[in-house]
């Protein structure tokens, strides 16, 4: 068991808005974290400043000790929020893509995954659909063995029978050695997949503890303690 | 298996039931290997952490043993798992009761109740 | 990763460029053969004509062209949603920029080859050619090569690469600064000119001062490595400018 993300007092300010005031924040290997909150909370900010994407205006970030660089992008497998695959490539050639820069791409699982959810090797993305883009960004994402993965709305704008699906595929994938950070506001459909949640208000931490411990010292869910938290 | 929760309990605990259910009523008999924690999880959309927790609440009940590279298997003392098909029974039973109790229903009206449906059920 | 980075550019440039290069090729070759009827009638005359501007049209498309497509894939691969796979790659942001800027400086070279050879074919298939034979044209480079002496030809080489290069790098640096500066876009372009032209007036004085009549009659003296030397700083301010607003970004769209 060791840390995988440690966040001190870290700080992103915007000219106008502070999107993170000090977020204290440890994470270890081998867990399913829920970010947790309402829009502009900070959650993609968060994801953002992991990947290298943006940097720190204050303390800092490490992943597996070491700050965001290329080095640390070698171990994490970050999914955004949009779609960021070019829409000329095929799924094949994105694939070859992942395989070209990321040694810990696992081709064999990628082809498994795109044959169960009936997609087509050869067809170009910009003839797939919304949903379809977006599972194979979602595959491809899973098909590499990293050490933290990063998903942003991962569930957000696709049918039931997908989310499972997708949940199933985090649950497939999932290993001692690595840690999964799912931002959602779909709480109630994640819960059981998490080890531990995070609520995130305005910029901070506002409690970051496991579900278990959630259910039994508060006597509900995660989902219902956020309805309540986060009320207007 | 209907692998739904509630969400006031740590879902552990109500995996915990539902497995203690199914070595019970024999879906998993006496010293049947239990699926893999990955597959547990995967079939009931949980996180394998908690299956894991789960396993090892049933293991401190004496319900299942792990034999390490093997998996884990349901006991076969028979008469440990009757003893937990009755700790669930007496469980269910107090909660029925308790309904009854909240609908007004008194004993010898609960009671009357039952022996009216068992009629039914038997025919 | 340099290289597979550049790989993949030419990838999803080639897609549009080498197409684009082909019709003109085609219409080279076409051209060519028509250029023999130049004067068969005047209906196939006028025909002629057309074909030929049409090729001469596709010339001047494929130089445009490619220095679009290079521009605009700049654009939407690293600035545009692209950006979040293409900046969590485990690569640098020097890799990412040297990897479009080398891209870019080999398409211009590979265009003004195959514009070269279009021409060349339209000579050789129209029969206008028949009384050169190879050697002659190796003469005739030859020739023109010795007319000065080598460091003339690596100022000329540097100047030309220089050239490329800050006019592809002023591109890339207006993309991404005025991004950065996306909410206040049209106050950023007015600024961009501003500096652009004082730079420029800064370039002038400072030959002035060097001494302008030195530049036009010594090629092998001081002052028009000068020239060259402000070339390259402004690559250098371009790059590092366009460097660091990929790299410190305060956000990304």
């Amino acid at each position: 068991m060791s840390t995988i993300l440690e966040c001190r007092a870290l700080k992103k300010r915007y000219i106008t808005k502070e999107a993170l005031g000090g977020v204290d924040l440890t994470l270890e290997t081998g867990r399913i974290v829920g970010l947790l909150g309402p829009n502009g909370s900070g959650k993609t900010t968060l994801i953002k400043l992991a990947c290298g994407l943006l940097t720190p205006t204050g303390g800092e970030i490490l992943i597996d000790g070491r700050k965001p660089s290329p080095e640390t992008n070698a171990v994490v497998s970050y999914l955004p929020e949009r779609i960021a695959l070019p829409l000329w490539m095929t799924a094949e050639q994105a694939m070859d893509f992942y395989g070209d820069f990321y040694a810990d791409f696992r081709r064999d699982a990628a082809e498994d995954m795109i044959d169960r959810l009936k997609l087509e090797q050869t067809q170009t993305i910009r003839t797939m659909s919304k949903g379809m883009r977006e599972k194979l960004q979602l595959i491809l994402t899973m098909a590499r063995a990293a050490k933290l993965y990063l998903l942003d709305e991962p569930i957000g704008g696709v049918d039931p029978a997908t989310r499972d699906y997708i949940l199933k595929t985090i649950l497939t994938n999932y290993s001692e050695d690595a840690t999964v950070l799912i931002s959602t506001h779909l709480i109630a459909d994640v819960e059981a997949v998490l080890d531990e949640a995070v609520f995130l208000r305005e910029g901070s931490v506002m409690l970051h503890e496991s579900v278990d411990a959630i259910r039994e010292t508060r006597g509900k869910s995660v989902d219902e303690l956020f309805r309540e938290v986060f009320a207007y | 298996m209907d692998w739904t929760f509630r969400a006031d309990a740590p879902i552990y605990t109500q995996l915990c039931e539902h497995l203690t259910l199914a070595i019970v009523s024999g879906a998993f008999p006496p010293g049947a290997r239990l699926p893999a924690v990955r597959e547990l999880a995967l079939d009931a959309g949980v996180n394998p952490n908690t299956v894991q927790r789960a396993l090892s609440e049933l293991e401190r009940q004496g319900l299942v043993y792990s034999q390490r590279t093997a998996g884990r298997f349901v006991t076969e003392d028979a008469e440990h798992i009757a003893r937990a098909r009755e700790r669930l029974a007496e469980e269910r039973a107090r909660v029925f009761l308790d309904a009854m109790a909240r609908l007004g229903l008194d004993r010898i009206q609960t009671v009357a109740l039952l022996e009216q449906l068992r009629g039914d059920v038997e025919a | 990763m340099l290289g597979k980075l550049m790989k993949h550019e030419f990838r999803a440039t080639g897609r549009v460029a080498l197409p684009l290069c082909g019709v003109m090729l085609a219409l080279s070759v076409v051209a060519g053969m028509a250029l023999r009827f130049w004067n068969a009638s005047e209906a196939v005359s006028r025909a002629v004509g057309w074909i030929g501007t049409l090729y001469g049209g596709s010339v001047f498309a494929v130089a445009v062209g490619v220095f679009a497509v290079l521009m605009q894939h700049y654009k939407r691969n690293l600035l545009g949603d692209e950006g979040y796979l293409m900046r969590t790659l485990p690569v640098s942001v020097h890799e990412l920029l040297l990897s479009k800027l080398f891209a870019a400086l080999c398409w211009y070279v590979a265009a003004a080859v195959l514009i070269a050879l279009s021409a060349f074919l339209v000579g050789a298939l129209s029969g206008e050619l028949r009384d050169v034979r190879p050697g002659d044209l190796w003469d005739a480079l030859r020739r023109l090569f010795s007319y000065r002496d080598a460091s003339y030809w690596v100022f000329v080489l540097l100047g030309v690469v220089g050239a490329l290069s800050v006019t592809t790098l002023l591109f890339y640096a207006d993309f991404t600064l005025s991004q950065t500066f996306r909410k206040h876009r049209f106050l950023y372009h007015v600024m961009a000119v501003v500096i652009f032209i004082a730079l420029l007036r800064l370039t002038g004085s400072l030959n002035a001062l060097a001494g302008r009549a030195a530049v036009h009659t010594d090629i092998g003296g001081g002052v028009p490595w000068l020239g060259l030397a402000e070339l390259y700083v402004s690559n250098a301010v371009l790059y590092v400018l366009t460097w660091a607003a990929l790299k410190f970004r305060p956000n990304i769209e």
